[in-house]
């Protein structure tokens, strides 16, 4: 019985997201077409969001990948938003997992292949995550999967050496100055600019690593932040082992 | 058009394992091919024929939305953030009834 | 000259030094939360001064708007942030009665749950609004299951699988308007929406609106409510009737009316509105402990809010924003009260509290707020309820205002119910309530009955609401 509902629910949901879908158009759009309205000064624009994204990209804030400069710079709220998610899920793991009596469990050691593969991996992999974050502002990736491969690393270690414990009350202060760090770069922006988040710093020569002003001041922030909020979780979840 | 076909059928398959399915992982991973479906949704809404990454490269003249690619971005980590948080609770679940299934936990707890 | 931006980080800045503090001094970090919210508060009220003079509008990053992300905040906006700082000031005081371990993230969740209902409120962007839900929601989950208990982490994991499926529902419509207008901001999305296929809109409408719904306790989504409400801590329901809901109804109130121009009578809305009061109303009668009972009653008077925003005349929308401002101190000192009175008398059924509200420290504001839930005249309720029926009268909607007002006939049956049982004569002395639970009580008391009385600074604030109605700010 429940089956039947659910198998009419979700094609009912289907059908009725595919008839909306049928009328966008895929592929085949002029992105400088779709003219937007200036609600503050309130009169029509012949230009859009996304190519005025592309066109001004460099100019406006430094970086040359424009995924880049929509995420840090233009929609820099979103990220601010984003970054405070990964936190509040980092602080409920922790407040979930948390049991005031030690309940150690026993765990197997791993094979000598994981092992020494894996303490030879570390340094590297962590060395690769760190240059997806810094090069943030020039080729695809950024904080986010450069913080993901970091945590990956300790991910690695937690399966070869299950004994491991990375330190956790360090890893939350990082973690919390990094995310300090971001806020404060967003309040400097008031002071030094009139605007929250504001590019205070100077522009430099795009295409070089020193450019575009404090986007990668924030990357390298988040990358840190979600490499350390990551290893918080996986710690968290695997308990106290011995 | 089979971008959004495909798309959507991951959110509708996804809907039907949330809500048929009595074991509390299977469960959540019901709601990750929501997310997942939702985030191929919102990137191929993206997409410009012949277009390339949007990274200045002075060689080519078209370049893709770059809108959804940042939408999905922070869309991603939401949703890895809530599947930390509802495998806590899972595993909480766990600890104090010892079981997964849905109906066995709907039973101890009243 | 205050920038709605320091409303958001201040919650945020404080949220993230709490770790810091909490390693040099684990116990000072609760007062540290007072007085945060305590600032915010004052925030809000400077807030509140500057809106009524003109609508505030903060670029963030210095991008002229669709370009960049911009807070938009109108009169309606800077009431409902008061009321929300106020609320959480409030329990943020009565926290201080008993620790919830581990201390240090309990106040680092509230307020964060505070910053995300202040920003679903102020934000200009629906995408922003999309993640102001999200950070809302995240804190919610991991207040809900803070009990860690059984019950506490069922209906907790019930949330969240129902939150997450609204969060998709919401995105989808979000990538629906995107894919046609091919921008973010509410502004100019209201401006070109004629250029949207009016299938399309319906569709995108209609999924926003299930998205929204769920956190704001609409049936049939809001099957979350009785499990979290139960199983959570007391003060952690009080801040849930009060912050999240009231967030997600205004974000309803947005897509209704700033984003997508509906104006006049909204069948769908106004119906939905009503199914839920009376399964609110309904099921609140038929259950005998306190707190299931409190959050089924919740459910109706949301449902009540979500009606008044679907007549869709002035009067009934200035209902509906009285009743939120009602039902916000109201229900959180009820809950206050409850978790006073469970741990009095060491049960949570009705029938057990027999006489525990005799003490008038704690009887005459459950009283007060009783009184002004059911909408009795000296109370701020009162005027909740009449604007609504009003409104609903003006637009000729005869028929739903009659069913409403049989519902609310069941309210005040199992509400009578429950003062007879409270206040009857005691059978056992009750331990005494301690200072920091019947100040903040008295609080929202007060408030209740001074603006009860003298109801004209709200009805100023709320005098430009037929400019909201119509698409303003």
């Amino acid at each position: 019985m429940k089956r039947i509902i659910a198998i009419t629910l979700s094609v009912l949901i289907f059908l009725i997201f595919m008839t909306a879908f049928a009328r966008v158009k895929f592929g085949n759009i002029a992105l400088s077409k779709y003219f937007y309205f200036n609600p503050v000064k309130k009169q029509m624009t012949r230009d859009s969001v996304p190519s005025h994204y592309l066109k001004e990209g460099i100019k406006e804030t430094g970086s040359t990948n424009i995924v880049t400069a929509v995420v840090v710079d233009y929609r820099g709220f979103d990220t601010l938003g984003e970054v405070t998610v990964l936190f509040l899920a980092s602080i409920g793991v922790g407040a979930l997992m948390y049991i005031k009596r030690e309940e150690k469990r026993k765990v197997r050691e791993a094979n000598e292949i994981v092992k020494t593969a894996s303490a030879f991996l570390f340094g590297f992999i962590v060395l690769f995550g760190a240059y997806i974050f810094v090069h943030g502002h020039l080729t695809p990736g950024g904080g986010f999967p450069g913080g993901s491969v970091i945590a990956s690393a300790y991910l690695l270690l937690y399966l070869a050496y299950p004994k491991y414990a990375a330190d956790h009350s360090k890893l939350s202060v990082l973690e919390s100055l990094a995310g300090l760090t971001f806020l404060v770069t967003g309040l400097l922006g008031i002071i030094f600019g009139g605007h929250f988040l504001y590019n205070f710093l100077p522009y430099g020569v795009p295409r070089y690593l020193f450019s575009a002003g404090v986007i990668p001041v924030i990357y390298v922030a988040v990358g840190i932040k979600v490499g350390s909020e990551l290893t918080g979780i996986v710690d968290s979840m695997m308990g106290v082992r011995e | 058009m089979i971008f959004y076909a495909a798309s959507l059928a991951l959110v509708a398959i996804g809907i039907y394992v949330v809500i048929s399915k009595r074991n509390l992982i299977k469960i959540i991973i019901g709601l990750d091919m929501i997310d997942t479906g939702v985030n191929l949704l919102l990137i191929s809404i993206g997409y410009v024929r012949g277009g390339t990454a949007p990274i200045e490269n002075g060689n080519y003249p078209l370049y893709v939305d770059p809108i959804p690619h940042a939408l999905v971005l922070t869309a991603i980590v939401i949703g890895v953030s809530v599947m930390a948080l509802a495998l806590s609770i899972v595993i909480g679940l766990y600890r104090h009834t010892g079981t997964l299934e849905i109906d066995e936990i709907r039973g101890l707890v009243k | 000259m205050i920038r709605p931006v320091l409303l958001i980080a201040l919650p945020l800045f404080f949220a993230f030094l709490l770790p810091v503090i909490g390693l040099w001094n684990k116990k000072g970090v609760k007062y540290v939360t007072v007085g945060v919210m305590g600032v915010e508060l004052l925030l809000a009220v400077a807030l509140l001064d500057e809106v009524l003079l003109h609508p505030v509008i903060d670029k963030i990053g210095g991008f002229v708007p669709p370009i960049g992300i911009v807070l938009m905040v109108g009169r309606l906006g800077g009431f409902l942030t008061l009321i929300i700082a106020l609320s959480a000031f409030v329990i943020s005081i009565y926290n201080l009665w008993e620790d919830k371990e581990p201390i240090v993230r309990y106040n680092m969740l509230s307020l964060l749950l505070l910053m995300g209902s202040v920003g679903m409120v102020i934000t200009g962007d629906i995408f922003n609004l999309f993640v102001f839900l999200e950070i809302t929601s995240i804190a919610s989950y991991g207040l809900a299951s803070y009990n860690r208990d059984a019950r506490g982490f069922s209906g907790a994991i019930k949330y969240v699988v129902l939150g997450s499926i609204g969060s998709s529902f919401v995105l989808i419509g979000i990538a629906l308007i995107y894919a046609q207008l091919r921008t973010l901001n509410m502004l100019d999305i209201a401006h070109r929406i004629g250029e949207m296929d009016p299938y399309v809109r319906l569709i995108a409408f209609t999924s926003l609106f299930l998205g929204f719904g769920v956190e704001a306790e609409m049936f049939p989504l809001n099957t979350w409510v009785p499990g979290v409400y139960d199983g959570a801590p007391n003060a952690v329901v009080s801040m849930f009737a009060s912050m999240p809901a009231k967030s997600s109804i205004f974000a309803l109130a947005r897509m209704m009316f700033t984003v997508f121009s509906f104006s006049g009578f909204m069948w769908f809305v106004a119906i939905l509105g009503l199914i839920t009061v009376f399964f609110g109303e309904m099921v609140a009668f038929a259950q005998d402990k306190l707190k299931k009972m409190l959050a089924y009653s919740s459910i109706g008077q949301m449902g009540m809010i979500i009606m008044g925003l679907g007549i869709g005349t002035a009067m009934s929308v200035e209902g509906a924003f009285f009743q939120m401002f009602g039902h916000a101190l109201a229900k959180a000192l009820l809950f206050l009260a409850a978790g006073y009175m469970i741990y009095a008398v060491k049960s949570e059924k009705i029938q057990d509290m027999v006489g525990v509200a005799k003490n008038p420290l704690v009887g005459v504001p459950v009283v007060i707020a009783i009184l002004s839930l059911l909408g009795m005249p000296p109370f701020v309720g009162f005027y909740g309820k009449f604007y609504i029926v009003l409104g609903g009268i003006d637009a000729r909607a005869y028929g739903i205002i009659a069913l409403f007002l049989a519902a609310t006939i069941i309210e005040v049956v199992y509400y009578a119910r429950f003062i007879k049982v409270a206040f009857a004569k005691p059978v056992r002395e009750y331990v005494s309530p301690e200072p920091v639970v019947y100040l903040p009580m008295m609080v929202f008391a007060i408030v209740i009955v001074v603006f009860g009385i003298f109801p004209a600074p709200i009805f100023a604030i709320l005098s430009k609401v037929s400019m909201f109605i119509l698409g303003g700010i």
